[in-house]
């Protein structure tokens, strides 16, 4: 079966992966411990305030 | 990067689609304005009839295909009134294109043959087997009006899929065509440009359930804090440590597919200085995922979750890419639940609530972007580009990021709330222009936007990409999707669109 032969060009995306570093562990927890506390206070405040 | 910083605020106003969506929007809206004085310059726009085909070919008429949208311009031929459609849309999106420097020749041939295609595609949506629904929508029943022994019962929603249908038959099967009228296929300037017309919409809603619309605008707005922060990281880490994407990669489809689009994934690549060749592959994807995303969404939440139709709105919003496609997700959505529901119950859901609950967590998203892109910005500065670009992003990054139709929607809103508590003598001659305008010029707009995203849709790009087409696909069907529906639920549960009277 001839196999699908990758755009060079697309190539560029998965090539030379830099090593994960700190900030990225720090970007994304941010990211996610924001939205979690978004979550919790808009939460509340939209059930209480307008979906009541 | 100098180049960058010495950008004056006023860049782009006259040359970019989303500034042009915003003039030609607003250029709509002051003119349906104008009925406020006693002046109907927007009735002469035609609008489509719901007609049944056996009748039309026992006594063919134009009349009962077509109408002029006032009656001031009754005595207009239905046939005139489309041509004069033609001519004002063509003049303005033609002068639009040139400023855009586009190939204005090219654009209106284009131009010609989409908005006949769209035309033809709004009118055989509404032969009544299609769209007829049995029941009294309007103090008519179409289906009994015509006697009909079966109907698709698709409301609206059939023309819109038909214009779908035959834009991605042009774009898939006959490509030398579709290269042919690309220049004139721009389904998010179309879009914008409709949104824009929307606000007028939500200004009239606003008018009649004030409280309903700001509680709709503070939840969508609060979905999509809450979703774009959960959805981001989630897909750069996918991205990084499963799918081994470099850092850049996985932040411009993180943006893409996470909500925001082709206009998040370029705004990310700038922000961060990708490589072209990123964004172009990531909006690729996202323009193809969209389009799956658009056909099988609407008729899936109405099928699974027909007593909620806000929370599908908003879930749409958050989960389909593109303003183009959302807007069209939403407004096939609206009329598929609007049409089960009142064959359901015998109850008639308002029209476009469930459309504006998709557009307002999207235009969050998008206002959202302009603010992302700068936080992200800075990130790469400090952490990614340190040792060669020690340069300082300015704050008027996010101006020149801000979705100006989105600006521009928001202040057509705006003008209505001010005219409802300032004028209120004024509303209803207000609500007369403003009527024509959000009804069949938006819906032109609208529907030569589906036409426009089938024809530039090509199937055949996802060869080559398998491995990224995977990971978006992953990402949109098992995390975003059921996740956009939970945060959706959590803000907007049980709300309900206000019935028709």
């Amino acid at each position: 079966m001839k196999q699908t032969k990758l755009n060079p060009e697309i190539e560029e995306l998965f090539t030379h992966p830099e090593p994960w570093e700190n900030w990225e562990s720090k970007l994304i927890i941010g990211s996610i411990l924001l939205a979690i506390v978004g979550l919790t206070i808009l939460g509340i405040l939209i059930n209480n305030f307008i979906l009541k | 990067m100098t180049q960058q910083l010495n950008k004056k605020w006023t860049q782009g106003m006259f040359s970019t689609e989303d500034w042009w969506s915003a003039w030609l929007g607003l250029f709509f809206f002051g003119l349906g304005l104008l009925s406020i004085w006693g002046l109907d310059i927007v009735g002469w726009i035609a609008k489509p009839k719901t007609w049944e085909w056996t009748n039309l070919m026992q006594d063919f008429s134009w009349h009962k295909l077509l109408k002029t949208s006032s009656t001031h311009y009754h005595s207009l031929h239905p046939l005139l009134s489309l041509f004069i459609t033609y001519l004002v849309f063509a003049f303005l999106t033609g002068l639009g294109a040139y400023f855009q420097k586009l190939n204005v020749r090219k654009y209106l041939y284009g131009f010609t043959i989409i908005f006949f295609l769209t035309w033809l595609a709004w009118i055989a949506g509404h032969e009544a087997h299609l769209s007829a629904i049995n029941a009294m929508v309007k103090k008519h029943n179409y289906f009994k009006e015509y006697n009909l022994s079966w109907g698709l019962q698709l409301g609206g929603g059939a023309s819109y899929l038909l214009a779908l249908i035959i834009g991605l038959v042009i774009g898939n099967f006959m490509k030398n065509f579709a290269s042919k009228i690309k220049e004139a296929a721009k389904p998010e300037w179309f879009i914008k440009t409709g949104i824009v017309l929307l606000g007028i919409k939500l200004g009239m809603m606003t008018m009649k359930a004030a409280g309903f619309t700001y509680e709709l605008a503070l939840a969508g707005a609060a979905a999509a804090f809450v979703a774009y922060l959960l959805f981001w990281p989630i897909v750069y880490y996918i991205g990084r440590k499963y799918f081994k994407l470099n850092r850049s990669s996985a932040a411009v489809l993180s943006s893409g597919i996470s909500i925001c689009g082709v206009s998040a994934s370029i705004a990310t690549a700038g922000a961060i200085k990708a490589k072209p060749i990123i964004p172009i592959a990531v909006s690729s994807l996202i323009l193809i995922f969209a389009m799956l995303e658009l056909v099988a969404l609407p008729p899936a939440l109405t099928h699974l979750s027909p007593n909620e139709p806000i929370v599908n709105g908003a879930a749409m919003g958050m989960t389909v890419k593109t303003d183009g496609a959302d807007a069209a997700a939403g407004a096939i959505l609206d009329q598929l639940m609007i049409s089960k529901h009142l064959k359901q119950t015998g109850e008639q859901w308002e029209e476009g609530w469930i459309l504006s609950a998709a557009l307002l967590t999207k235009i969050w998203i998008d206002i959202f972007i302009g603010i992302w892109s700068f936080v992200l910005a800075i990130i790469w500065v400090r952490n990614v580009d340190r040792k060669k670009d020690q340069e300082k992003i300015p704050k008027s990054e996010i101006w020149f990021r801000l979705p100006k139709f989105v600006m521009a929607y928001m202040l057509v809103w705006l003008i209505y709330l001010a005219i409802m508590y300032f004028f209120p003598e004024v509303v209803p001659s207000a609500k007369f222009g403003g009527h024509i305008v959000q009804g069949p010029y938006r819906k032109l707009m609208f529907m030569l936007t589906f036409l426009s995203i089938g024809v530039i849709t090509d199937f055949s790009k996802l060869k080559g990409m398998g491995r990224l087409a995977i990971l978006y696909a992953l990402a949109l069907f098992a995390i975003i999707a059921p996740l956009a529906y939970a945060v959706a639920y959590l803000f907007h549960h049980g709300m309900l669109p206000p019935v028709t009277k």
